[in-house]
């Protein structure tokens, strides 16, 4: 409602927010104003600088020496077309602007002036190993606006919220109502997806690309940036899966994906049509146990993943064989166990889909309710003539939440009523977390975001060798390594917010509601911070490595093909200077959404406003804490 | 019907990627070339160039043996260098092949004809990891109807050591670990003798090291011992605490100073016939691999050397 009142509310909301960014870029400089010399010796070795991280003055005369301590390194500075190829065991390297793609000139040092504040990455520009495209250090050119400006305002957006929180009026504020029949919208659409061989068209593909994407990963070359298996999956894949598909499409790669194929093929044994004993032919498919029917074994099986990812997305063999691995286990799941139990209950991807689904601005949902508890045949459910029951073991007709809802658009073709349609929505419209499993899931999705930035967006070459094992075999830091993720993100974590839930309650002052509740539905806070935390992550990844998806994509095994031109392509990140633009902006809108739906949830707790919002500030407190640790891996 | 033509979908794709990866690698690409291509991956963790195909399947367990190249007299080919993991120069001086840069991911090709016989060194000439000395090897071209000569491969044995590494104390036990395990032994010759082959190298061999001693006035057996001596306690040669009775010791420091310098800073080898090729071995600055104390532990080895009857003529 645009009142006055609303207007001073808002306009005073973010007046705090930039006066305290505003704040803390104004704080005085403790170092010297700039115009001084400094001299630097970077050593380079895999896959480190040393020193790994430079601070200078704006105005500063900068000089850098090189020298590499094992194999031939590069050495590329963001935002000041400097690119340098370092060779062991000579004195001189050599030297060239990108700008002008110019040769390669020997020099003995690097000079430039330190003329734009804010934080610079060197990254290594010459193929050095497996670690290769996490190889790096920064120059941080004081004073770094962008990092202080975004501690600030994180701070701000809390004050803010809070302001806001306080002066509300309205009732219950409720989450995101708005909806958007899209079917009814668009009828294209509507004839799209109540085509028999909708799915089909999705997944043929993905079949034929995971097909060379494994026989890339085991007969291709054994170099992660130049084998199509390691680009196009950790790069392309995961940038387009965080950034677009879940956020705009909710879980539509589940759709698409190419994993439970040939299991629903054996299921079904139809792979477009629908079988006239669809209703009954499930029986001799066994029901996956009810003890195991949670996201748990989803949590641990992508822990597993997660400790051992530094291997796993730098060798194009060891993601061969874990993709060759799951869809075989798909496979022989779904030739025992009924529907897509694999999908529900194992896969490791299917659980941050789920999780992250409950943000995006679509849904699949019945028009009418009403209607589908009156419905007789259940063909939703239990399959009809145009459509196969849920696979997901869902009843679409009650569907509240996104969470497991796989966007197979079967309910939408096997209603006879044609009541289930696709939705357009606003952000973050389901709120409810109902498990503690998927509370843990969103703890742990946040912990792995900030272990993944430290260890792979991170200039700490210690922690790189600890997390390459199959390389460096340091067992000791292995295990180090191993023990933060699993101690971390299944105990560490979950007890910090346990705390800030139980102090929550304190502060509230009403024993009516059970820490575990608290527990469980402000871990909703986690999910737009968590994803916007992820998408900051993933930036930089595409931004580095797009150069790499470009070549792969012409030369997909590295054997030396050039399908497209553009197998040669000189390595060249996408603007990184100024990746701090995106990354910043996508946490603080993380954090505001978090503190909106926060403020839902608990004014749904609570009938007293006041005592919501105090039980609210401890786990936003937390959240803003998460927001600017993030801020000063990224910024600072 | 829908159902029929999706399963002939399903074939086709399962059967045409591999199929279509087949034909394009194995039979498409090679009928382009109308010779002989021969494949060459630098595999840096093993200080080999392999003849073998370099995948996912065998990088991380197999050894790789070192490329003994056959070719005939008046043979044309096409060689197609490749690396499989880092930065490397494949480098034939004698043959006019190279230096060519091998960046991982990149295939380079080169065409040559053998017009000379003989057998001939090839070398990876940018350092490429503890195992890089080794990563030489030979091209043997042979006139036809002759029995092809087989020279004994280049291989990686020396580069871990039968024995352990010796405590920093043991100044010359280390400088000789470190001698064969940094690589030196490969171009330097085994116990410093020298002699191999630096193709148009103004002193043709590279130098060797068995007359240390005497190089830095270090002539007098006492005196060896002495200086031997203050580099295990550790002493500051520069200054030392106690004057020592080594006779002529400024001048013997001065020597050693600028011997430890060469070995920091490196030396670029002076080509014999300067329009020649480059010579192929040069003198790596070690500053930033080893610290003054294992440079001195080095120095200590090759003081301790001494030259027998058989090997006085080979010294630079």
């Amino acid at each position: 409602m645009l009142s006055v009142r609303n207007v001073t509310r808002w306009t005073a909301a973010i007046f705090i927010v930039l006066a305290s960014a505003a704040i803390f870029s104004l704080v005085p400089d403790s170092g010297q104003a700039g115009e001084a010399v400094r001299r630097f010796d970077i050593k380079a070795n895999q896959y480190a600088y040393d020193p790994s991280r430079i601070v200078v003055n704006r105005g500063d005369e900068v000089h850098i020496r090189l020298a590499s301590r094992d194999v031939v390194h590069g050495f590329f500075m963001e935002g000041h077309d400097m690119d340098a190829f370092i060779y062991p065991g000579r004195l001189l390297f050599n030297l060239r602007r990108t700008s002008l793609d110019a040769a390669y000139v020997p020099v003995e040092e690097l000079v430039f002036r330190a003329e734009r504040s804010g934080k610079y990455r060197y990254r290594c520009s010459v193929t050095c190993g497996t670690l290769h495209p996490f190889m790096q250090g920064e120059m941080i050119v004081e004073p770094n606006y962008p990092y202080r400006a975004g501690m600030g305002a994180s701070i701000g957006i809390l004050l803010a919220g809070l302001l806001l929180m306080f002066t509300d009026s309205r009732e219950p504020p409720l989450p995101g109502r708005g909806r958007l029949d899209l079917i009814r919208a668009v009828p294209a659409l509507g004839w799209l997806l109540r085509r028999r061989w909708f799915q089909f068209a999705f997944m043929l593909p993905g079949m034929a690309f995971l097909l060379l994407f494994i026989i890339a990963g085991f007969w291709g070359s054994p170099i992660g940036n130049r084998n199509i298996v390691i680009t196009f999956v950790w790069i392309l894949w995961w940038f387009l899966l965080i950034t677009v598909l879940l956020p705009f499409g909710s879980r539509i790669w589940c759709m698409a994906c190419p994993f439970p194929f040939f299991g629903e093929w054996i299921q079904r044994k139809r792979l477009i049509s629908v079988r006239a004993d669809a209703r009954t032919m499930w029986k001799k498919f066994r029901k996956w146990p009810a003890q195991l029917s949670n996201i748990w074994l989803q949590n641990l099986l992508f822990l597993g993943l997660c400790t051992i990812s530094a291997v796993l997305v730098t060798r194009p063999v060891t993601t061969a064989a874990v993709l060759l691995g799951l869809v075989l286990v798909a496979t022989a799941i779904a030739a025992v166990y009924r529907h897509r139990t694999f999908c529900n209950f194992l896969c490791p991807v299917s659980g941050f889909l789920s999780l992250y689904s409950m943000v995006a601005v679509v849904e699949v949902r019945p028009r009418d309710a009403a209607a589908c508890r009156d419905c007789r045949s259940k063909s939703c459910m239990a399959g009809g003539e145009a459509g196969w029951g849920c696979p997901w073991t869902l009843n679409p007709g009650r569907l509240e939440r996104n969470n497991y809802c796989g966007m197979c658009m079967e309910c939408v073709k096997a209603c006879p009523n044609d009541n289930m349609t696709l939705n357009l929505r606003p952000f973050c419209a389901d709120v409810d977390i109902k498990g503690t499993d998927e509370a843990w899931k969103a703890l742990i999705m946040v912990s792995v975001a900030l272990v993944y930035s430290v260890t792979l967006l991170g200039t700490w070459g210690t922690v790189k060798s600890w997390a390459n094992i199959s390389e460096v075999g340091d067992w000791a830091g292995f295990l180090i390594y191993a023990g933060i993720i699993w101690i971390g993100s299944l105990a560490v974590f979950p007890g910090i917010w346990a705390l800030a839930c139980g102090l929550g309650r304190h502060l509230a002052g009403s024993p009516r509601i059970a820490v575990k509740t608290l527990f469980r539905r402000y871990a909703y806070l986690l999910v737009p911070l968590g994803l916007t935390a992820w998408v900051a992550f993933s930036v930089p990844l595409m931004m580095v490595n797009w150069s790499y998806i470009q070549a792969t994509a012409s030369d997909p095994m590295g054997w030396g093909w050039n399908l497209l031109g553009t197998a040669d392509l000189a390595w060249k990140p996408l603007w990184p200077e100024y990746m701090v633009y995106v990354q910043l902006p996508m946490l603080l809108i993380g954090l505001v959404f978090s503190l909106m739906r926060g403020y839902a949830i608990a004014c749904s707790l609570w009938r007293n406003r006041r005592s919501a919002i105090l039980s609210l500030l401890p786990p936003a407190v937390v959240c803003t804490a998460i927001v600017m640790s993030f801020v000063t891996l990224f910024a600072g | 019907m829908k159902e029929k033509w999706a399963v002939i979908c399903v074939l086709f794709v399962l059967l045409a990627v591999p199929l279509m990866v087949f034909y394009y690698q194995g039979i498409y690409r090679p009928s382009r070339y109308n010779v002989k291509v021969i494949t060459i991956t630098g595999v840096g963790s093993r200080g080999t160039w392999t003849l073998k195909t370099v995948n996912g399947l065998n990088y991380w367990w197999e050894s790789f043996a070192p490329a003994t190249i056959h070719l005939r007299l008046d043979e044309a080919v096409v060689f197609r260098f490749l690396s499989a993991d880092v930065f490397h120069q494949f480098y034939v001086p004698e043959l006019g092949i190279g230096p060519v840069n091998v960046d991982p991911g990149y295939v380079r090709e080169v065409r040559f004809k053998a017009t000379k016989a003989g057998i001939f060194h090839y070398y990876c000439t940018s350092m490429c990891g503890g195992c890089h000395f080794y990563m030489q090897g030979w091209i043997v071209i042979t006139p036809p109807g002759e029995k092809p000569a087989e020279p004994r491969p280049i291989s990686c044995s020396l580069c871990l050591p039968a024995f352990e590494r010796p405590s920093e104390a043991e100044a010359v036990a280390l400088g000789e670990y470190l001698y064969q395990s940094m690589g030196c032994v490969t171009c330097h010759g085994l116990e410093g003798r020298g002699g191999v082959h630096n193709y148009n190298y103004i002193k043709g061999t590279v130098p060797a090291h068995r007359r240390t001693a005497a190089k830095i006035f270090l002539t007098d057996e006492e005196d060896r011992q002495a200086f031997l001596e203050l580099i295990r306690n550790r002493a500051d040669l520069v200054n030392p605490e106690e004057p020592t009775d080594i006779s002529r010791y400024r001048l013997v420091m001065s020597r050693f100073e600028a011997a430890v310098e060469l070995i920091e800073n490196g030396k670029n080898a002076v080509p014999l016939d300067l329009a020649g090729p480059e010579p192929p071995l040069q003198m790596p600055a070690w500053k930033h691999k080893l610290n003054h104390r294992q440079i001195y532990a080095i120095m200590a080895y090759f003081i301790s050397l001494f030259p027998t009857e058989d090997d006085g003529l080979t010294e630079g």
